[in-house]
Parts: C-alpha cells; sequence; structure tokens
C-alpha cells in the first residue's frame, strides 16, 4: 500500500510541473500547448546526452536541462508560435500548431536516438528505508522542490510587477494591453517558464523510468486532466494546480489496488469527465 | 499494382471520414479530436455484427454500424456541446483516451490483437473483395456521402452552421436553435465516421486498436488542414496526399525504418507551413452569399436580392 502511495506522490509531483506549465499557459495565453509533450521528451534526450553521453554529473546536467528546456520552448515560441500570435489567429489555430510542434519534436527524435527506451540512471542513489517504506534521497528532492517552486511561483505572482502583469493578462488582455503590459514580455515570460517547469517535470521522472520519444504523452494527459479538475479555481491557479496533479498522481497509484494497471490511463480521464460534468465557468473574480 | 489500387481505396475510406470531420469542424466550428472514436465504434460494430450473420448480409451490418456510431455519439455530443473552444476539445479528447484504453482491454474486441476474419465488402451476389471492385464501390461512396455533405452545406442547416461558426452568440440572438443545429451537425457527423470505419474494417478484413487511437485523431485533422479546413472537395484530396505521403517517402529512397517517423515530421511541418501560407488549407470553402441564393430562387440575375 505505502508503495503504491509513494509510486502515486513521485507520478503526482511529475505531473504536477506539467500541469503548472499547461495550466499557465492556458489560463495567461489561451494556448492549450500540446507541443509541451514534445519539449518533455526533448528535455529527458538532453539529460541522458548530458549524463550518460557527455558523462556531466547528475547534479550538473539537471539544471542544464532545464535551461534547455526553457530556451527549445522560446524558439519553438519564435518559430511556430509568434507568427500566429501576432496575427491574432483563432485559438484553434494554435492548438494545431502545438500539435505540429508534438509530431516534429517526438519524431525527429526516433530519428536521432531511435524508439527504443533508455535508462539515465541505472540505479537511483542514497537509498534508505522510512517506517518500513522503501525511499531514496530522490524522493525527497522531488517533494522539497515542488514545495519550494510553488512557493516562488505564489510569491513571483502576488508581488513582483512582472507576476502582476502576468495576473492582468490572464484576467483581461486588452486592457492589460492598454496598460503597457507588454504582450511579447508575457508571452516570453510564460513560454520561457512553461519550458522549464516541463524540463523539470521530465527530469524528476526520467530519473526513475527508462525514456522514450514518445514519453511525454501520457504525463500530458495526466496534466490535461489536472488543469480541468483546477479550473474550478479562479486565478492562475498555482496551488490548485498542484493539488490536482498530485490528487490524480495519488488516485492513480491508490487505485491500482482495486483497478488493473492497463486501465490506469482511464483514470484521471475519468475524473476529468466527471469534473467537466459538474465544473462551473471560470469565475470573473481571480486570484492568484 | 495492386497494393497501390489499395492505398487509393483506404485514401478513399479516410476521405470520407475526413469530409465528416469537416462537417463538424469546418462548416459548424467545432473542434472536437474524437472522430477517431466514431471510426473505430462503426468499425467494431461492423466487425462484431457481421461475424454472426451469413454472407451475403454486410450492408445490414454497415446500418447497424451507422446507428451504434450515431446511439454513442448522442451522449457524447450532450456533454461535448455543453462547452465551447478548447474545452469542447479536452472533453472529445477524454472521450477518444478512455475509448483508446477500453478497446486495448476488452477481451471482447479482441485487446491488442483487435478482430480478424472479417467479412469482405458485400452487396447481395456482388462481392467487392478485389482490388478494382473495392475502388469502384468506395469511390462511387466517396461521391454520394460528398453530394450528401454538399446538400447539407446549401441548405438552411448548413448557413446556420455556418453561422454559428462565424459568431454563436449573434446566431442564438437572432432566435436559432443552436444547441439542436451543433448536436445534429456532431451526431450526423460521428454516423458518417462510423459509416467509413464499416468500410474501412470490411475492406483490410483485419482490425485494431491502432487504427482508431489518438495518432489517428490527429491524422484526420491533419487531413483536413492540408486539404482544407472549410471545403469537403478539400478533405477528400488532403486525404489522397495524406494517406499516400508514407509510400511517396519509401518511393524517395528512404530506409522503411525511418518511414513513419519522417512521414510524421513531415506532417508536423506541412501543418505549421500550410497554416502559415494559406490557413484555407490547398482548396478553399466556396460560400454562397446571401445574394446569389436569392437570385438561384428567383431564377434571374441582378444585384439585388428580391
Amino acid at each position: 500500500m505505502m508503495e503504491l502511495v509513494i509510486f502515486g506522490l513521485v507520478w503526482g509531483v511529475s505531473v504536477s510541473f506539467l500541469a503548472l506549465a499547461l495550466g499557465t499557459t492556458w489560463r495567461i495565453l489561451g494556448i492549450l500547448d500540446f507541443g509541451l509533450a514534445g519539449v518533455y521528451a526533448v528535455a529527458a534526450y538532453a539529460l541522458y546526452t548530458f549524463h550518460v553521453e557527455l558523462g556531466i554529473p547528475i547534479w550538473f546536467a539537471v539544471p542544464l536541462t532545464v535551461v534547455v528546456g526553457s530556451i527549445l520552448q522560446l524558439v519553438i515560441y519564435a518559430v511556430a508560435y509568434r507568427p500566429f500570435l501576432i496575427q491574432r489567429r483563432p485559438m484553434a489555430t494554435l492548438v494545431l500548431i502545438s500539435l505540429a510542434v508534438l509530431y516534429i519534436c517526438e519524431n525527429a527524435l526516433t530519428l536521432f536516438y531511435s524508439s527504443s527506451g533508455r535508462m539515465v540512471l541505472t540505479s537511483l542513489p542514497f537509498r534508505f528505508e522510512l517506517a518500513g517504506v522503501s525511499l531514496t534521497i530522490i524522493d525527497i528532492a522531488n517533494v522539497v522542490v515542488l514545495v519550494v517552486i510553488v512557493i516562488g511561483l505564489k510569491l513571483m505572482f502576488r508581488y513582483s510587477d512582472l507576476g502582476l502583469s502576468l495576473r492582468a493578462t490572464a484576467t483581461n488582455p486588452e486592457l492589460a494591453r492598454i496598460f503597457a503590459v507588454s504582450p511579447e514580455r508575457v508571452r516570453i515570460t510564460v513560454l520561457g517558464l512553461a519550458g522549464g517547469l516541463t524540463s523539470i517535470s521530465s527530469v524528476l521522472l526520467s530519473i526513475y523510468e527508462p525514456i522514450t520519444p514518445s514519453g511525454g504523452f501520457n504525463p500530458l494527459l495526466f496534466a490535461f486532466a489536472a488543469i480541468v479538475v483546477a479550473s474550478t479555481k479562479s486565478g492562475i491557479g498555482v496551488g490548485a494546480h498542484v493539488l490536482a496533479g498530485l490528487g490524480l498522481g495519488l488516485l492513480t497509484g491508490v487505485s491500482l489496488i482495486v483497478i488493473p494497471s492497463q486501465w490506469q490511463l482511464a483514470v484521471p480521464f475519468a475524473a476529468m469527465l466527471v469534473f467537466s460534468l459538474v465544473r462551473r465557468s471560470v469565475s470573473t473574480q481571480r486570484t492568484v | 499494382m495492386s497494393f497501390y489500387i489499395g492505398v487509393f481505396v483506404f485514401a478513399g475510406i479516410y476521405g470520407i471520414l475526413a469530409m465528416s470531420f469537416t462537417l463538424v469542424h469546418g462548416t459548424a466550428g467545432m473542434f472536437t479530436v474524437a472522430h477517431a472514436v466514431f471510426f473505430g465504434i462503426g468499425a467494431y460494430a461492423a466487425a462484431s455484427i457481421g461475424h454472426g450473420l451469413p454472407p451475403g448480409f454486410v450492408l445490414f451490418d454497415i446500418i447497424a454500424a451507422v446507428i451504434i456510431t450515431v446511439a454513442v455519439a448522442v451522449p457524447v455530443a450532450v456533454v461535448a456541446l455543453r462547452e465551447r473552444g478548447q474545452y469542447m476539445m479536452l472533453v472529445t479528447f477524454s472521450t477518444q483516451i478512455v475509448f483508446s484504453v477500453a478497446l486495448l482491454n476488452i477481451a471482447y474486441f479482441g485487446g491488442e490483437d483487435g478482430l480478424g476474419g472479417i467479412q469482405p465488402l458485400r452487396i447481395g451476389n456482388l462481392i467487392a473483395n478485389g482490388p478494382i471492385a473495392s475502388l469502384v464501390v468506395v469511390y462511387v461512396l466517396l461521391i454520394l456521402v460528398y453530394f450528401l455533405l454538399r446538400y447539407i452545406e446549401h441548405s438552411a442547416l448548413g448557413r446556420l452552421l455556418r453561422a454559428i461558426r462565424e459568431d454563436e452568440l449573434a446566431a442564438e440572438a437572432f432566435g436559432a436553435d443552436v444547441w439542436g443545429a451543433k448536436l445534429i451537425a456532431f451526431v450526423a457527423s460521428a454516423g458518417l465516421a462510423g459509416f467509413a470505419g464499416a468500410l474501412f474494417a470490411h475492406y483490410s478484413g483485419y482490425i485494431s486498436p491502432a487504427s482508431f487511437s489518438f495518432q489517428i485523431a490527429i491524422l484526420i485533422v491533419t487531413i483536413s488542414v492540408l486539404g482544407g479546413q472549410y471545403s469537403m472537395i478539400g478533405a477528400a484530396l488532403g486525404a489522397v496526399v495524406v494517406i499516400w505521403m508514407p509510400y511517396l517517402i519509401e518511393m524517395v529512397g528512404f530506409q522503411s525504418v525511418h518511414v513513419a517517423a519522417l512521414t510524421q515530421l513531415l506532417y508536423g511541418v506541412l501543418i505549421i507551413v500550410i497554416l502559415f501560407l494559406r490557413p484555407e488549407g490547398l482548396v478553399r470553402e466556396r460560400v454562397k452569399l446571401y445574394t446569389e441564393v436569392a437570385m438561384e430562387r428567383r431564377g434571374g440575375r441582378g444585384d439585388e436580392p428580391a
């Protein structure tokens, strides 16, 4: 039982970061960004290349991967999203572009690395027992990183000028523009942040599981479910996205007791369908 | 030669599927990614029902497959139509994922291995299991579906759907039954996707969950974007281009292990390039203006409507 809870928590922490990236992009820019699954996969292979192929120590390869993820998302923005955003194309067009980005990332990785799975770490370091449950220092680090980043984001959104600009854009983009909030600055910040958060999500899970070019898709499915669940909360919803991600991860882990693992993917989507049935529209009163 | 004819047959079936998607996405402006679900329901229903029937009843199981698809589409539509835009896409997306997981895990549908031994296309004593006969049958059906959808597009319902696509609130303000029109479009489109699925099952003789996965849902969107999001002819043309692409890449000389990845990479690049350079796709929508409709009704010429 405790093993399943730990599995659910590890999965949930990773999903939380991806849900934060996805939710922030959706609520501030209005884009449901499927392309983040591509960034997730590229980040996993970047970590693999840095650590396994180039021999860079893992403690240095991880932040390097996060920087690569942020830069990649900004490059994708400049090449793929920006021309359409400037022309104010419908959001459905941007969703199509994000699907194309996902296709390009996944298949470019397949061509370069093949579709077979690869391991970043062959064994998890610093294993110990706590109350009869086997843990590693990475399990603890996951939770610490999540708490630190959530507090950092909350403070940034609430107290900094940049955070205020982002919240203003999320509430009313046209009004924010009238009050001299630069749309370009907002887009670069949000997408750079989303790329970084996606890379953190990818790194956390890549340490445990084999990586594949299509490995970003399942976490993205959970993140979609998390943002629908979190949509019952108004504002950018940092805490709501994290709680939804953790909740779905835990639900998926614990549900393994009664539901066969091959049905695992249906669990968050059943939750998502239920929430979409009972969901109220996001209120106009927004908080962080 | 028969292999290449077979590719054209599949392109024709995907053409019907893509045209059904154009009705809901292009004409009515609803962004759904659940079309592979209805395609799959049609295929699995035809395969399951046809299994217990004597030869010569293929038409019966195709009709039954369409009815079953429509019956499933109604509750999906009722849930999905509560939402708009990207929320609607999320609901259809979750439907697609639940369907894919269910197909993989329900033993009755063969699980990952799928179902085989499906009867070939047959109408009465005419068996269309040869490539040429299948080609004729599928393309005749494609043309019939085209004219049916063209009729719908030019009817009052089609004009209402386009009005909803352009401005749903305005259409509602004019007293139109927006929800009813969207429901009809969604369910009719699903029924046609189920019809395409039944044809697919009978022509290929074997179906598996991979043929109805999220990747296929995206393939349908790719066909629509390339051919023309608002044009039925564009959808059919896009299907031919997209279905032929992997074979063309192989003909150029790329190794077969790289063809699938290279094809999908190319789909991605083409979506971005086409949406940027020619957002309406290869074929543009031909919309009859009110003045043209009025002139047709009058049977005369002139700039002013009656």
